[in-house]
């Protein structure tokens, strides 16, 4: 499970650029990725002509796919909203709103002490995503990031402030380096956030930078493969509250698994006789005759 | 170091590696020309500004350069390679110039970089 995955790219007016910044993720050997929309104000911006451009992603992307190779057939594009959390309102109204329960992913920026407990506790969202690169005025505590690993909420760092100047570098070590020493590790996505496709960075790279943070290897490795997947999965699974389905076409059963299939034809067998009672008689008494 | 054949003719060295060799590109946002001593100062400057002089200390030594695709292939002490690695990766901009250093390839050995088993299509090659 090494697909590596880029949860924040900034979505931009111009289609143009957006196209350049994807393909420049798919060569670097992304396979998932998502394209944020941040919000400032839940109310404000909402709701108006966010239909009109989700399409027009979604077909940029398209065309991107005819002219890529073989190479980049597995990727996926996902859709992320992120609202900046400044009024304990904003919170109720991103689960109300079925605009935003439209997006893949939803997540949100917390501004302070208040707001960050508030998201680890109280919300359902996928990503908890703190701005870095300005000096926080106030302390990682334990209790309310273990409830957000817990539910499953992922924390964000974003590299592109890391890459663009020495300032906001160390802003963005220092804090990272707190955040990860209070969650040990865990639950960490990394993630580009970034305004040009020059300051892209590979996912080898990105791991080694960040053995800077503090984190291991294997570490680095899963906070851009294998925590994104549970991010993914674990969005799924907030849209649809109660479970997961998944249904395969049944070619694609491995040659050890076809004795699942067996069990199915017995199913349809069932439901079959179900559908069509013939002779009037309860479906139960059928089986017991045919045993 | 120690290196010895085995009997189905596999050569192996059983140790860990002094040097890593790094398959690296430069791409700037628009065509330059930098002599290979310009690069080697880039190269340092970086590692100055994430590590300071200890950094610099660091024995980076560019052993091939193709000025026209700005590509080169560093060889990198193994003790200091994560340090040349993030540097060389967290470098934007030569002077006021854009520019992002592409790692391809890294290895042990300069003979594995050679081949890229990660660009290697089976398709094309059949």
């Amino acid at each position: 499970m090494a697909a590596f995955c880029d949860l924040n790219v900034l979505r931009e007016e111009n289609p143009q650029h957006l196209k350049t910044k994807l393909s420049m993720l798919t060569k670097l050997g992304y396979e998932n990725f998502a394209v944020n929309y941040v919000v400032e104000d839940i109310q404000g911006k909402a709701k108006g002509s966010k239909k009109s451009k989700e399409k027009v992603l979604i077909k940029c992307h398209q065309n991107h796919f005819q002219q890529s190779s073989s190479k980049c057939q597995n990727v996926r594009q996902f859709s992320r909203f992120t609202a900046v959390l400044n009024d304990s309102l904003q919170g109720r109204r991103l689960h109300q709103d079925p605009e935003i329960q439209k997006y893949d992913l939803v997540a949100v920026q917390p501004t302070g002490k208040q707001f960050f407990d508030l998201a680890c506790k109280e919300l359902s969202v996928d990503i908890i995503s703190l701005d870095l690169t300005q000096s926080l005025d106030f302390h990682f505590t334990r209790q309310p990031i273990n409830v957000a690993i817990e539910k499953g909420i992922h924390f964000e760092i974003c590299y592109s402030p890391l890459v663009m100047d020495s300032a906001s570098r160390k802003k963005v070590l220092a804090n990272s380096l707190a955040l990860i020493r209070v969650c040990k590790g865990k639950n960490i996505i990394i993630s580009s956030g970034c305004q040009k496709a020059l300051e892209l960075r590979g996912p080898y790279d990105v791991a080694n930078i960040a053995l800077l943070t503090g984190l291991t290897e294997a570490q680095t490795k899963q906070c851009l493969s294998r925590n994104c997947h549970q991010v993914l999965m674990h969005a799924a699974a907030r849209k649809s509250e109660k479970g997961l389905l998944s249904v395969f076409p049944k070619e694609s059963f491995m040659k050890g698994q076809t004795w699942k299939l067996g069990y199915v034809r017995e199913i349809k067998k069932d439901v079959l006789e179900e559908i069509e009672p013939n002779d009037g008689e309860p479906p139960a008494k059928k089986k017991k005759k045919r045993k | 170091m120690k290196s010895e054949m085995e009997s189905n003719g596999n050569f192996c060295i059983r140790q860990t590696a002094e040097y890593f060799f790094m398959k690296v590109s430069l791409e700037t946002d628009r065509p330059m020309s930098i002599p290979i001593a310009m690069m080697k100062m880039h190269i340092l400057k970086a590692l100055g500004s994430l590590y300071g002089q200890v950094g610099q200390s660091i024995d980076v030594s560019i052993i091939k350069y193709e000025e026209a695709s700005h590509r080169m292939i560093l060889r990198i002490p193994a003790s200091g390679f994560n340090r040349v690695w993030s540097a060389l990766s967290l470098c934007s901009s030569l002077g006021t110039v854009p520019c992002v250093f592409r790692i391809h390839q890294v290895s042990g050995s300069l003979l594995g970089l050679s081949a890229n088993s990660r660009d290697y299509d089976f398709h094309e090659a059949s």
